[in-house]
């Protein structure tokens, strides 16, 4: 998410950044965008490896300042053992998947990359929903919350609107591709089109 | 954006009512369940991109509202449904955002 007054200088009208998309007042891609994102998913990681290790056994007890037990109760219960890795480890990889497509690209992929941008919402939008459910199963099934569970949900919920700018960059373009008789397919994948 | 947050922060209070009052439990998961939704929804539609989902307060505001009474409980818990169900109902009609900064947002796809 931009400040509200990146690209609008003091007098008033919409200054466009080099590489801002059309109709843009700034560019979603570059990386004074993505760098808080990534950073935001390497937190992500790392509590989500941490929580990982605790339920593969690597780690012997999980740190929890509020809830006491309540992280012990959480993280080894039949809801995280249901998927055959334990699923903090699967949050992990969610954060990697994250990481990996938020890099990938130079600083106008909406435009030259459309497809890491969209595998980027995809992977970035998901991870978000599974962790507001994950939320929601605490209290309700086991009476417990879990300070660091609690904590990779919030930040998983944080990228969201900051990496959907993105995603509207990219499917704007793939839309004016389209309008304008291109190829849809190689705008996706090659990153052609319209200029 | 600060409408949005206010709905988030509403949320992650539903999410503490329960435990604080005791309530007991199916008006308990009503709050654990409407709470972290409030509060993910608020957080998500802060961003002016995404600022179209505050929608969704609406249907998860008249849950809040209703629960409480529809499921029996003690006063302070109904009294805190009603205002809170009705805070998140005006988050949902606040103001969205303007999308002339992005390229006219998600309704340039259409048409």
């Amino acid at each position: 998410m931009p400040p509200p007054w990146r690209g609008w200088p003091r007098w008033g009208f919409a200054v466009a950044e080099a590489g801002a998309p059309p109709g843009w007042s700034y560019n979603p891609s570059r990386w004074g965008e993505r760098i808080p994102i990534l950073a935001l998913a390497l937190v992500g990681f790392a509590i989500a490896s941490y929580l990982a290790a605790f339920q593969l056994g690597l780690v012997k007890d999980v740190f929890d300042p509020f809830f006491g037990d309540g992280s012990r109760t959480v993280l080894t219960s039949g809801v995280s053992r249901v998927l055959p890795i334990p699923d903090a480890a699967l949050g992990a990889i969610g954060y990697l998947a994250d990481v990996v497509s938020g890099l990938v690209g130079g600083r106008e992929r909406w435009r030259t990359m459309p497809w890491v941008v969209i595998l980027f919402g995809l992977a970035v939008g998901p991870l978000g929903a599974t962790s507001i459910l994950l939320v929601i199963l605490q209290p309700v099934m086991f009476d417990a919350w879990c300070t660091l569970c609690l904590t990779s949900a919030v930040i998983s919920i944080a990228m969201i609107g900051p990496a959907f700018d993105e995603v509207l960059a990219s499917a704007q373009h793939l839309r004016r591709v389209q309008r304008d008789g291109g190829s849809l397919w190689r705008a996706f994948w090659v990153g052609e089109g319209v200029r | 954006m600060w409408w949005q947050l206010l709905g988030a922060a509403i949320g992650v209070g539903l999410m503490a009512v329960p435990g604080v009052l005791s309530l007991p439990r199916p008006v308990a998961d009503a709050f654990h369940i409407l709470g972290p939704l409030a509060a993910a929804f608020g957080a998500i539609a802060a961003s002016p991109i995404l600022r179209v989902l505050r929608r969704v307060q609406l249907p998860i505001g008249l849950g809040v509202a209703v629960s409480p009474l529809a499921l029996g409980s003690p006063p302070a818990a109904i009294a805190i449904g009603i205002i809170a169900g009705v805070a998140l109902v005006a988050v949902a009609f606040a103001p969205g955002a303007r999308m002339e900064r992005f390229g006219g947002g998600w309704r340039a796809l259409i048409g």
